[in-house]
């Protein structure tokens, strides 16, 4: 079954993931939908609705830079990069996400 | 910060090119889309299968484009865009008022401008070179002339040793001057001898060629000078051009081998020549100026300790008698800056610093009590674009980037008034003060970023305050009100009354202060000098330094053509210019053997001719003038000496010793009688600059072999003097001429208390028309936001005089409290005017009175029309408007 993200409901979550799939590299847009889907065993399935927007926002915050350059198959496309500010920011994310997620499993079991 | 200017870079790049946003988006969201298409192909659907599947996973394209502009900052651009028009169409629909702003705060920055510029250099900035804090001087005190930067060649060079106090020592000393003749006129332009290095001491190195070296000051070296760019300039045309070429100082021609930049001042502005010092070759008995940099372990402090320690040893080793004296010992380290500051100068620009502030404050609270008004008038205008949508946020960058307009208008008037205002205060500054500056008074960048910083607080004072209020707009009360009836609220009413009064306090803050050194200026011009000096011009003839041994030839020819000329009736020669404390010479007085210590009163003693006392009026009271035959030991003294130093003995007859072990120009200590008595000369401060010892004043005959070529002719007209000066010039050959009269020399000496006077009465003066100009603006506006109420009492019974007193009262309670703030005020500041002033207390209660009554009247004058306005109202008419 996948599950659509839905921009209000995960919109932390979003920006989260996709900082952490851009820290292992640049990538374009459909590259980061796509590898998205892959790594969660195609369970997340990235709107382009809420994906652009999360990457625009995200440059204008800052924790992304971005540049025109060409795909393997020779196709122009816009490639971003994780910042240092965005690196910091995964981080911290990466580190609230742990502490709720192990709360709401704390709370799940008792 | 960064995001900040990010985005700002975001809507900057979007307004120029508007499209490349969306461009971009698009082309990344059709790139998406194709990729999604090939891998659903891959997939192994058809083409149009995949085409269809992927359009409908991807969703609307225009709606994520939209999403994606509005993010990226386009829709902040639209935003911006339409801001920048509502802006302008305010700035527009303010007409005349837009003009008035702009004109009255570029006036106002002017002048804060130029003045800032003088006291940039005068009080902040005094010596623009490097590390100016850690320059100082080995200050010499001494009993006349003050306190000096001289010391011995002995002394410096034991000072140089001390490499524990000092990073460097160098020496400087004047070299006489360099006559040039640029069109036909021949100046002199001061030349000064500097031991090499001294430019990279100073952290200044000239512009083109090369600095002095240590081997340029070897004697037998080609003789070398670096020239200043004006010089340069003046001379050659360009500065790459007076490379090599050569100027002429003190009787030897030097190559030019650098050019300083045109800023460069050293030791002041009248220096433009500097050689090479040959320390090893200079006389052992002649003194020389000196400046020291403290070696970076030393404060002032630790510094000053050691050098008065070790005073004694440096002294007691030197060959100069004068070093091993009980004055040579009096000696103290002091930072160059304060040794440099010109105390006159720092006060009076200081002051009109907050004179100009003063003004500056006026003007801005007129300005923001405009915009209020204006904001009442455009509340519909507000209520519209709030009803289209426009935030508050909105409506205030709207009004922020109006006045952002408005300002940037105003300060390039500024600019352009200040050029203008610069040089002609410069014209103004009395010899004193340019002596003074080692920095030149310009628009260089620190007063750009003046302007920058007092235009930006005028801006942020001005419209911040106005436009919040303005946001705060209710839509349906600023659609509801028509045309008929003024929306006014009270608080903005209220508001704009304080402003009036802000107003009338700091312009009776102004008037006060102006009156004060009008005053001032008035009782030093009008005293009594002693002398007539009406029609009477002089004449200083300086002879370039290949006829020195002509002078007595130039002068018995000058004197010659000078008696026959028209209009001539008595020509007088005199040792200086004019009669004062500044020129004559100066020593101690001896009466009856005794030295006269401790008080040592200083004399000034003018050499005059025996025709000097009928040229310049000055009465003998008892005995007689000189005459051809008197013999060189007759003295004439003025009152106040007969009266204060021979109290008790018949002054005629008396004799008394008077000079300078030592001094050329009074050939040491002589004896002199006195034969005759003059009117007391009061014509200057007959104090010695910087102390306020008393100076005393005696004439004494000019030596047969002393010859100042300095005149003083009376004419039976000053339109003469055009004919009587090109008499001289064609007479005195190459030579530089000075003419002038003797009233405008001594109002030269007063340069201070004009320059006071003046700048603070423009200020006033422009202050007060503007706080009228305020006063009338808000009484008109209360007037008509209030002609319902006043309609409403006319009906109930009251009259039109009634009416007319309820305004003028309603503004003469603002004004008054305006007023006495702006006495308080007054009062606060006088005790640093108290200082600058002569003959009138700083205190006066007849000046206090005078300002205030003034502000009052005027400010009720200008109540009178919105008075009279509202005392015609027709109470029919506003009521049916209802």
């Amino acid at each position: 079954m996948s599950v659509r993200t839905n921009s209000d409901q995960l919109h932390g979550t979003l920006d989260m993931i996709v900082l952490k799939v851009l820290a292992e590299g640049e990538l374009h847009g459909y590259a980061i939908a796509l590898r998205i889907e892959r790594l969660s065993n195609d369970v997340l399935a990235v709107e382009e609705g809420s994906l652009y927007p999360a990457l625009y926002r995200m440059e204008a915050r800052g924790w992304l830079k971005s540049a025109w350059a060409l795909t393997d198959t020779g196709r122009r496309a816009r490639f971003y990069k994780v910042t240092r500010a965005g690196r910091a920011q995964l981080g911290a994310e990466t580190e609230s996400w742990r502490r709720l997620t192990a709360a709401v499993a704390h709370v799940l079991e008792t | 910060m960064t995001r900040l200017l990010r985005s700002m870079l975001a809507r900057v790049r979007g307004l120029v090119r508007r499209d490349i946003v969306s461009d971009e988006i698009h082309e990344e969201l059709d790139s998406h889309l194709r990729q999604r298409i090939e891998q659903y192909e891959r997939e192994g659907l058809t083409r149009d299968e995949a085409a269809a599947r992927a359009k409908r996973r991807v969703g609307n394209l225009a709606v994520h484009l939209d999403r994606g502009y509005d993010i990226r900052g386009g829709g902040m651009l639209e935003t911006f865009r339409r801001e920048l028009s509502w802006s302008w169409r305010g700035v527009r629909e303010r007409r005349w008022r837009a003009a008035f702003v702009v004109v009255l705060l570029g006036v106002t920055l002017a002048a804060n401008l130029v003045v800032f510029a003088a006291a940039d250099a005068f009080v902040f900035r005094v010596l623009p070179y490097r590390a100016p804090e850690s320059l100082v001087i080995i200050q010499r005190n001494s009993s006349f002339g003050g306190p000096s930067d001289y010391m011995s060649k002995g002394s410096f060079l034991a000072w140089r040793e001390q490499t524990d106090l000092f990073a460097g020592l160098h020496a400087h000393e004047r070299t006489g001057s360099a006559y040039v003749t640029i069109d036909g006129i021949t100046e002199a332009v001061g030349a000064h001898a500097v031991t090499p290095g001294l430019f990279e001491f100073l952290g200044i190195v000239p512009a083109w060629g090369r600095p002095l070296q240590g081997a340029d000051a070897a004697a037998g070296a080609l003789p070398v000078a670096v020239i200043g760019e004006r010089l340069a300039r003046r001379l050659f045309g360009s500065p790459e051009a007076s490379l090599n070429q050569s100027v002429e100082a003190g009787g030897t021609r030097l190559t030019v081998v650098g050019v300083m930049p045109g800023a460069f001042r050293f030791p002041t502005a009248r220096e433009e020549i500097w050689r090479a010092l040959d320390l090893a070759g200079w006389p052992d008995d002649t003194g020389l100026r000196h400046i020291a940099r403290l070696a970076p372990a030393q404060s002032v402090d630790t510094a000053r300790a050691a050098v008065t320690a070790r005073v004694p040893a440096i002294n007691g080793a030197s060959t100069s008698r004068r070093d091993r004296s009980k004055e040579g010992l009096n000696v103290e380290l002091r930072r160059l800056i304060d040794f440099r500051r010109n105390a006159t100068a720092s006060s009076t620009f200081a002051l009109l610093a907050g004179a100009a502030a003063c003004l500056l404050l006026v003007a801005c609270a007129n300005v923001a009590s405009l915009e209020l008004a204006g904001v009442a008038r455009r509340r519909r205008v507000f209520a519209i674009q709030s009803a289209l949508g426009a935030s508050r946020a909105s409506l205030v960058r709207v009004g922020l980037l109006e006045s952002a307009f408005i300002l940037t208008a105003a300060a390039s008037l500024a600019l352009g008034l200040a050029l203008w205002g610069q040089s002609l205060l410069t014209e103004q500054l009395t010899t004193g003060m340019r002596d003074a500056l080692a920095n030149p008074i310009d628009l260089d960048a620190r007063a750009f970023l003046f302007m920058i910083v007092v235009a930006g607080a005028t801006w942020l004072l001005v419209s911040l305050p106005v436009t919040l209020r303005a946001s705060r707009v209710s839509v349906l009360a600023g659609l509801r009100d028509d045309s008929r009836t003024m929306p006014v609220s009270r608080a903005s009413v209220r508001m704009r009354q304080w402003l009036m009064t802000g107003q009338v306090a700091l312009t009776v803050m102004l008037l006060v202060g102006a009156t004060l050194y009008v005053r001032s200026y008035a009782a030093k011009v009008g005293q009594p000098t002693g002398l007539d000096t009406s029609r009477v011009m002089t004449i200083t003839v300086s002879p370039t330094a290949d006829r020195r041994n002509e002078h007595q030839r130039i002068e018995r020819d000058l004197l010659d053509r000078l008696r026959v000329a028209l209009g001539v009736e008595s020509v007088a020669r005199t040792g200086g210019l004019p009669p004062s404390t500044q020129s004559g010479a100066s020593g101690n007085l001896y009466v009856d053997g005794r030295d006269s210590s401790p008080g040592r009163p200083m004399v000034s003693m003018y050499h005059v001719d025996p025709e000097y006392f009928r040229t310049l009026g000055v009465s003998i009271v008892r005995g007689r003038a000189f005459d051809a035959s008197s013999p060189p030991d007759e003295v004439i003294v003025d009152e106040t000496f007969a009266r204060r130093l021979l109290p008790v003995s018949d002054p005629l007859g008396a004799r008394f010793r008077f000079g300078r072990d030592g001094s050329v120009s009074l050939g040491g200590v002589r004896e002199f009688r006195i034969v005759g008595i003059s009117r007391e000369l009061r014509a200057d401060r007959k104090t010695v600059a910087g102390s306020g010892e008393e100076v005393f004043v005696a004439y004494m005959r000019l030596s047969p072999t002393y010859h100042p070529l300095t005149f003083v002719v009376k004419l039976d007209t000053l339109h003469r003097m055009p004919a009587i000066t090109s008499l001289i010039r064609a007479a005195a050959g190459r030579a530089i001429v000075r003419v002038d009269t003797v009233d405008a020399r001594y109002a030269r000496l007063e340069g201070d208390q004009w320059l006071s006077a003046a700048v603070t009465s423009g200020f006033s003066a422009l202050a007060l028309v503007v706080a009228v100009a305020g006063v009338y603006a808000v009484m008109a506006f209360l007037v008509a936001g209030r002609s319902r109420e006043i309609g409403i009492r006319m009906a109930l019974g009251a009259s039109a005089p009634d009416v007319r007193r309820l305004i003028l009262s309603t503004s003469l309670r603002f004004v008054l409290v305006g007023a006495v703030a702006g006495l308080a005020g007054a009062a606060l500041t006088s005790r640093w005017t108290a200082s600058q002033l002569f003959g009138v207390s700083a205190l006066d209660p007849a000046t206090y009175a005078g300002a205030t009554l003034l502000v009052v009247a005027v400010a009720m004058a200008a109540t009178w029309w919105p008075a009279r306005r509202a005392s015609l109202v027709d109470p029919a008419v506003t009521l049916r408007a209802e």
